[in-house]
């Protein structure tokens, strides 16, 4: 027992030195993303058996450092991170879908069809050919508009689904990644070795995980090891199928789909599936919010939410009732002749001379068609002008994406509407009938033509409103739960200055500690 | 609860967000002048926004057919006016050439003013206005009377009514039918004043001996013109009616869609000026919750 005191103070010095560096780590951390505290536990070291009587304490002794992190806590988090990513990319796709459908400023939706029916309605009114211009002007401005209407929206589509593809790969990677660490954790702590630094790691691995998709997180407890310790395995889901199963990983594929699920779709869009073959369930995450959005048609059970196919049905019908109801005046598919009202095709355009017979010019057709090419039956014979079914049949095909003036309206603005009777240029409530249609509420499902492009704006509306109130909603929470898993986790800068006070206070104190010691053992020493 | 530097820092950067998000929003009112600018800044506002815009184009277009057809009746109302002048002077020389015994030199004189007054006439039953023919039905490319000859030129239905939307489903007739006022006849006919005025100048130029009294068939003319006239009257009477109802109601509908969509600056600029208040205050408390920890007193 020679020099049990300055072993003591020593023991102390070594100690307080230990938990300052578990201060200073924590100090030089406290803005790391992720990072737990860490907590040094000292205890008293065994106590020697005094001479004399009683036991002596031996000083005191770093026993360990422990990561202070609840799991509870995290989970919750990750959780709400997935919902909360959802709603803020479905949000941000929705408003693009806004922007297509209602342009940049609400305040300019639907003006391509309201300027199509002013031009025409002044050239009713003075059938002349500075109006024809304008009104030739007007309908190309119309077509445009649905065009690149349905051109963006397969854009967006297929950027949707380059996404998906992007993601599947990352989740891949990040399941890779995640065995990986799986693995080195489980061997630092089977040798009974500290991974706390790789735990925070695999936590934010983890975390970045749950963005794309609902996950769910599971330390299994699998018996005991040879050692004695508890062999604890950890595996992580997605809907019910396992990703990440202790050192092992189950992959995400992507499947192109051989059949489209909407008529409305672009080619080459992907399915998710288990490379098991099993099929792929998200509940929430990116992925959620990128499948809602691609594959949304409103109506199906699946995906209620109305994404790209139902907006992109919305304007093709729209498109297609509208130039149907010009062109040949009839009303939705109603064929009786008692509710057809004159189009475009029925009368004689301004370059018909007398004795010319009825020249049945379209002003819309599709793909730039001429009329002749667009009216005619599936063997490629002229139609029957007075078969009304075969020419409610013309606009099976058309679309938003392939609507076009027809090859003679663009020619030659002697090929628009003009009269039912040659000679008579000015007969206005003929002309004016051509647009009747405007005002016929039972012409779309939603009501007449100012109806369907109001109930967009306000469809539209409410969705991306609706999200973004969820994503503000959800963002609140989830800054909360981080808010409380930093109160446990985090770092207090006040907390760790009180705590290096201590421990510095205690190495002063030990250090005097020696110099006392080293003082009496001078004197024991000089004395003899 | 624990409160840890990042909580507070995370809180505050927060706050300052929600409150710069607020205050931009704001801005972007009162430099738009527009409440909004996308559908779900206000969905219900956004879809009532493009039905006033429909409405208002529409309404726009009407008061224009109103005043341009308020234009082609006053120029048919004219027309028919200065016919009817003709007509009365054409009475009075009618009166003239029968009642008095007349010298050759005073017939020619009568007969010379007769054939201007009938060329006057033909011309008037061609009065075009925006370069149309205005009596002409349909054909508004076609003058309604030979020049030369006085024959009609051209046949007219009485069903070729031009008519002009001032309302939805609500046309106005703009037109006035030639051979409704001028008599009936198809291509070759002679509108009744023309052969009326074709048989006096023939008469008078033979010495005057078959001078026939027309001045009844005169008379039922000018009963003819004045109740076209009347009836062009009505018709713009009409047409200024929808017309100070479409202003009202444009001036309506503008109000509503001001309310509707208009920034009010006051109301947003006093708002604005809060909400930047809030931010300076957050901003000092946010600098004095985060500066401080302990190591600031240990010196």
């Amino acid at each position: 027992m020679a020099f049990f005191g300055l072993d003591v103070a020593s023991r102390g010095l070594l100690a307080s030195r230990n938990a300052l560096n578990v201060v200073n780590q924590n100090i030089t951390n406290s803005t790391t993303k992720g990072y737990s505290r860490k907590v040094a536990t000292i205890r008293a070291s065994n106590p020697a058996p005094a001479s004399g009587a009683g036991m002596l304490g031996t000083g005191s002794e770093l026993v360990s450092v422990d990561r202070i992190r609840d799991d509870y806590l995290d989970t919750k988090v990750w959780g709400e991170q997935s919902v909360t990513t959802e709603w803020s990319n479905k949000s941000e796709y929705l408003q693009q879908i806004s922007d297509i459908m209602c342009g940049t400023d609400v305040l300019n939706a639907g003006d391509a069809v309201n300027e199509f029916f002013t031009a025409y309605s002044k050239y009713a009114k003075d059938p002349s050919d500075t109006n024809r211009v304008v009104f030739q002007q007007a309908g190309e401005d119309f077509v445009n508009s649905f065009n690149s209407m349905a051109t963006d929206l397969e854009e967006l589509q297929n950027t949707l689904n380059i996404e998906l593809k992007s993601q599947v790969n990352e989740i891949n990677s990040l399941a890779d990644r995640l065995a990986r660490m799986n693995k080195e954790i489980y061997d630092l702590e089977v040798r009974g070795q500290d991974a706390n630094t790789l735990r925070d790691e695999r936590a934010l691995l983890i975390e970045e995980l749950s963005q794309f998709a609902d996950i769910k997180y599971e330390e299994r407890n699998c018996g005991k090891l040879q050692n004695g310790k508890d062999d604890i395995r950890v595996s992580i889901s997605i809907g019910g199928m396992t990703l990440v199963n202790h050192f092992d990983t189950a992959k995400l594929e992507l499947v192109e789909r051989g059949v489209k699920a909407n008529p409305e779709d672009i080619d080459g869009l992907y399915d998710i599936k288990w490379e098991t073959g099993n099929s792929f369930n998200v509940k929430s995450g990116s992925l959620k919010a990128i499948l809602d959005v691609r594959d949304g048609t409103g109506n199906s059970i699946d995906n209620f939410t109305k994404g790209v196919p139902y907006y992109m049905k919305q304007i093709n019908e729209f498109a297609r009732t509208f130039v149907k109801a010009f062109n040949e005046g009839i009303k939705g598919n109603d064929t009786t002749a008692a509710n057809k009202s004159m189009g475009h095709a029925d009368g004689y355009v301004s370059s018909s001379k007398p004795g010319d017979a009825l020249p049945h010019i379209r002003f819309f057709t599709m793909d730039k068609m001429s009329s002749a090419e667009f009216a005619v039956d599936v063997d490629g014979n002229p139609i029957d002008e007075t078969d009304l079914e075969a020419r409610n049949a013309l606009y099976d095909n058309v679309t938003a994406k392939n609507l076009s003036l027809s090859k003679d309206v663009i020619e030659s603005i002697g090929n628009i509407f003009s009269t039912k009777n040659i000679g008579d240029l000015d007969d206005t409530g003929t002309l004016y009938g051509l647009v009747s249609f405007r005002e016929d509420k039972s012409l779309f499902e939603q009501g007449n033509v100012e109806d369907v492009i109001s109930s967009w704006i306000s469809t539209i509306g409410s969705q991306v409103q609706n999200s973004e109130k969820l994503q503000e909603n959800h963002e609140a929470t989830l800054q909360q739960l981080q808010n409380n898993r930093d109160a446990y986790s985090g770092v207090s800068l006040s907390e760790e200055m009180t705590e290096m006070l201590k421990y510095q206070q205690l190495y002063q104190s030990c250090a005097k500690m020696i110099n006392v010691m080293s003082g009496i053992y001078d004197t024991l020493i000089n004395a003899i | 609860m624990r409160l840890t530097n990042n909580i507070l820092m995370s809180n505050l950067l927060t706050n300052l967000t929600k409150s710069e998000e607020r205050s931009n929003k704001l801005q972007t009112q009162i430099q738009t002048t527009k409440l909004f600018s996308k559908p779900s800044e206000d969905p219900a506002a956004a879809a009532k926004a493009y039905r006033y815009r429909t409405q208002l184009s529409k309404i726009e277009q009407y008061i224009k057919n109103t005043e341009d057809g308020m234009e082609q009746l006053t120029a048919q109302e004219e027309a028919l006016s200065s016919y009817n002048e003709l007509l009365q002077r054409a009475r009075e020389l009618n009166v003239q050439a029968t009642g008095v015994t007349l010298n050759d030199e005073n017939r020619n004189a009568i007969a010379t003013e007769l054939e201007q007054i009938k060329g006057q006439m033909v011309s008037l039953m061609n009065t075009s206005y925006n370069g149309k023919y205005v009596f002409s039905g349909f054909q508004t490319d076609q003058k309604l009377v030979n020049d030369k000859t006085g024959h009609y030129a051209i046949d007219i239905d009485a069903s070729e009514q031009i008519k002009y939307e001032v309302g939805t489903g609500n046309p106005v007739t703009i037109n006035t039918i030639g051979t409704d006022v001028f008599g009936e006849g198809k291509t070759g006919d002679k509108p009744e004043a023309i052969q009326i005025m074709d048989n006096l100048i023939t008469a008078l130029k033979n010495d005057g001996a078959n001078i026939q009294n027309h001045i009844a068939d005169i008379d039922k003319i000018q009963e003819n013109v004045l109740s076209a006239t009347t009836d062009i009257g009505a018709r713009y009477n009409r047409l200024e009616t929808t017309k100070t109802q479409l202003e009202g109601e444009e001036a309506n509908i503008e109000s509503y869609k001001s309310i509707n969509e208009d920034t009010d600056i006051v109301e947003a600029y006093v708002k604005l000026v809060s909400e930047q208040s809030v931010y300076q205050a957050a901003l000092n408390v946010g600098s004095k919750i985060i500066q401080p920890t302990l190591l600031d007193f240990l010196r």
